[in-house]
């Protein structure tokens, strides 16, 4: 291959591989100049070789696919525009001096900005809410519970027992089940060959992981601070926890959590949580944690907790969608209600029905026993392994 | 052999591998530029397949790591032959052999039990081997972390040995189901494949191929009732496998054409959730049935077989 017709094809595929940075997929100088070397490996008239030479080097998952095949057919009609009928397989380009670094760096700045102002745009778009949301900032501490003191210590007692699983590692203890011999062995080696230590092994502990999801829309409210408290105890018992509250939208509040004391973190849920005490859009605040954040928190197959009385305004069909794909991410799910601990309860409105069959524990959630009871859930999943 | 795109598709399909330009390309890229690939795509496309087919085209060996939670050095990499080092210990006891001599002996390579990973770095054979990494996703942070380093420059430190480096790097392949991301700097390393379902042409060459007396009308109506199936929302939509299956167990019961019977006979071949299963029941697979005889003229008059 010809320099010059090298160094132009390069300067252009520097600025695609910075369209697609920027579009998010995750282009590092490594895949570039994989890229490049690859190219020298293919016919270049050939369309779909060159599209899928790129494609493997510069994707790295198959939502990528889409945005690829968007930049990408921008980028081959620019090309050929820039290189014209010189990117036919019998062309013999004249030699000459390859590309200098400044000038395959060098990009328009109109054109940067440009892109910019798309991010901005594409922002503003995600943030637009639904109208049915009831905007209060509503100050939590209005409530002033009486027994917190016994509480606190009942959770904390509680969620110490909790906070781990038992993984399919290893590590060497004095009253492991399991003989190590690979350790034993070593130590045998020390005494010319003869077994006088024998080292055993048993399982190790690995943190359990566990994501909450927790709805504090207008039928919630009795119980949602009391719910909150608990979840507040239970970020700093797990380390691998994950919380979000949703009404009609979902929000992460893990951070807020992690960063704060109590009445700080409730300020700043309060101010955070938009559509406190509005309505319920269950199945749409699921189908958000399904796209958005599932994917990424799914590893180590986490115990997945819901919250919420089950009233639902959604369409069910959406709601059994995605409590399936919920399902499926978790490795129990487990459904708490806070009304299911008043007498003569029935779980008969149209949400709770429709997620019922998903669902692998279904408890109250408003009691202290209630609560137990899913300590002991959690704590048979960790000794399982 | 295998010096353009050209060639590793035709050696593929040789090797009775049915697969497009796409795949192909990437599979000359990582041969050219040794690098690994990381092929996704739903379970029953082929994934496990495309080592498999490398390997054999290339003529090599093909060595296969299956991964799990909880997967680890020892039995991914190396493990000591822990009872054959205490009979040479007692050996060298009674033969009254110097103390230096019994250690070095116990942890020499004879005593190292090769696990996927060391097989493919310590392969002695001219032909760099095929190393298939399958199902990467199962195993857990620890180990992807671990196989990051033995793919960056395919050398490993025993403590007892030393530094042991590959004389050929293997190819690589890894397979994903995603059923979690992987990590990105493993992803950075590789290079990106992911696999559709075939289309109905390239699922009527594969059954084809793989199954070569099957009858014209069974191969078209089969194909063209998986294409149908995979377009509902089903808990898990059968892959190619699940058609090869279903092709042979029409064959074996003497079915020369699709009907709601052999359909409901069989569907265990297709369906493998309850669900699914119940699905399609309720939803009437002879509605499927009749949708395909009537276009199967049409079809079979359209496509000419490969």
């Amino acid at each position: 291959m010809q320099d010059t017709r090298k160094g132009e094809i390069l300067s252009h595929l520097l600025r695609f591989a910075r369209r697609l940075k920027e579009k998010g997929l995750k282009i590092t100088p490594g895949r570039v100049i994989d890229a490049a070397r690859c190219l020298e490996l293919i016919d270049l008239s050939i369309r779909r070789d060159f599209a899928e030479t790129l494609k493997a080097n510069f994707i790295s998952s198959r939502e990528h696919l889409s945005v690829f095949a968007e930049l990408f057919e921008e980028f081959w009609s620019q090309m050929r525009e820039a290189l014209g009928s010189r990117i036919v397989p019998s062309e013999e380009g004249t030699g000459g001096e390859g590309v200098s670094g400044e000038k395959t760096l060098a990009l328009p700045e109109a054109e940067e900005s440009a892109a910019e102002r798309e991010g901005a745009e594409e922002e503003k778009l995600m943030t637009g809410y639904s109208p049915q949301e009831v905007l209060t900032g509503k100050d939590f501490s209005q409530f002033a519970p009486e027994d917190w003191g016994i509480l606190e210590r009942e959770l904390a007692r509680l969620l110490s027992q909790l906070a781990t699983k038992v993984s399919r590692r290893r590590k060497p203890s004095a009253h492991g089940r399991e003989m190590d011999f690979r350790r034993s062995m070593k130590r045998a080696a020390r005494y010319r060959g003869e077994w006088i230590e024998l080292i055993r092994r048993k399982p190790k502990i690995k943190p359990l992981k566990v994501i909450v999801i927790c709805d504090v829309s207008g039928s919630m409210d009795a119980s949602a601070r009391f719910l909150l408290r608990f979840l507040f105890g239970m970020e700093k018992a797990f380390k691998q926890s994950e919380f979000f509250v949703f009404s009609t939208r979902l929000t992460r509040i893990t951070d807020i959590f992690r960063r704060n004391r109590w009445t700080q973190a409730l300020a700043d849920i309060s101010r955070r949580v938009r559509d406190w005490s509005g309505g319920t859009q269950i199945g749409r605040c699921l189908k958000i944690f399904n796209e958005r954040y599932a994917r990424g928190m799914a590893a180590g197959s986490p115990v997945i907790i819901l919250i919420s009385d089950g009233w639902d305004r959604g369409e069910p069909e959406l709601l059994e969608k995605e409590m399936k794909r919920l399902r499926r991410r978790s490795r129990r799910l487990i459904w708490l209600n806070p009304l299911l601990g008043t007498p003569d309860y029935q779980p008969l409105c149209q949400g709770m029905r429709t997620a019922l069959p998903y669902i692998d524990y279904f408890l109250p959630a408003t009691t202290l026993k209630g609560l137990k009871v899913m300590g002991d859930v959690l704590l048979a999943q960790s000794a399982k392994g | 052999m295998l010096a353009t795109i050209e060639e590793v598709q035709s050696a593929m399909e040789g090797a009775k591998y049915i697969t497009d330009r796409s795949t192909a390309t990437v599979l000359y890229l990582s041969l050219k530029l040794g690098k690994p690939i990381l092929v996704e795509g739903e379970a029953g496309v082929g994934k496990t397949e495309i080592a498999k087919v490398l390997a054999q085209i290339l003529a090599t060996r093909l060595i296969r790591l299956q991964c799990y939670e909880g997967l680890d050095v020892n039995t991914s990499l190396y493990e000591w032959n822990y009872p054959r080092q205490i009979l040479w210990m007692k050996q060298a006891e009674i033969c009254e052999l110097p103390q230096e001599k019994v250690g070095k002996g116990i942890f020499s390579q004879d005593f190292l039990i090769r696990r996927p990973l060391l097989e493919a770095i310590l392969n002695e054979s001219a032909k760099p081997p095929v190393l298939l990494i399958d199902e990467i996703d199962r195993s857990d942070e620890e180990f992807e972390a671990f196989l990051l380093e033995v793919l960056s420059d395919f050398q490993v430190t025993i403590p007892e040995i030393g530094t042991l480096k590959a004389k050929h790097r293997p190819h690589v392949i890894l397979t994903s189901n995603r059923t979690r991301e992987l990590h990105d700097a493993l992803k950075r390393r590789c290079l990106y494949h992911w696999i559709d379902y075939p289309s109905l042409e390239k699922e009527r060459r594969i059954v084809l191929a793989k199954v070569p007396g099957v009858r014209q009308t069974l191969l078209n109506q089969v194909c063209l009732f998986m294409q149908r199936v995979r377009e509902k929302d089903l808990f898990k939509r059968p892959g190619i496998a699940e058609t090869l299956d279903w092709v042979q167990a029409l064959m074996a019961l003497g079915k020369e054409e699709l009907d709601a019977a052999a359909v409901r006979e069989t569907s265990g071949c297709i369906f493998k959730y309850y669900e699914d299963l119940k699905l399609m029941e309720e939803s009437g697979a002879e509605n499927l049935i009749t949708l395909i005889s009537r276009r199967d003229d049409l079809t079979g008059a359209q496509i000419p077989c490969a």
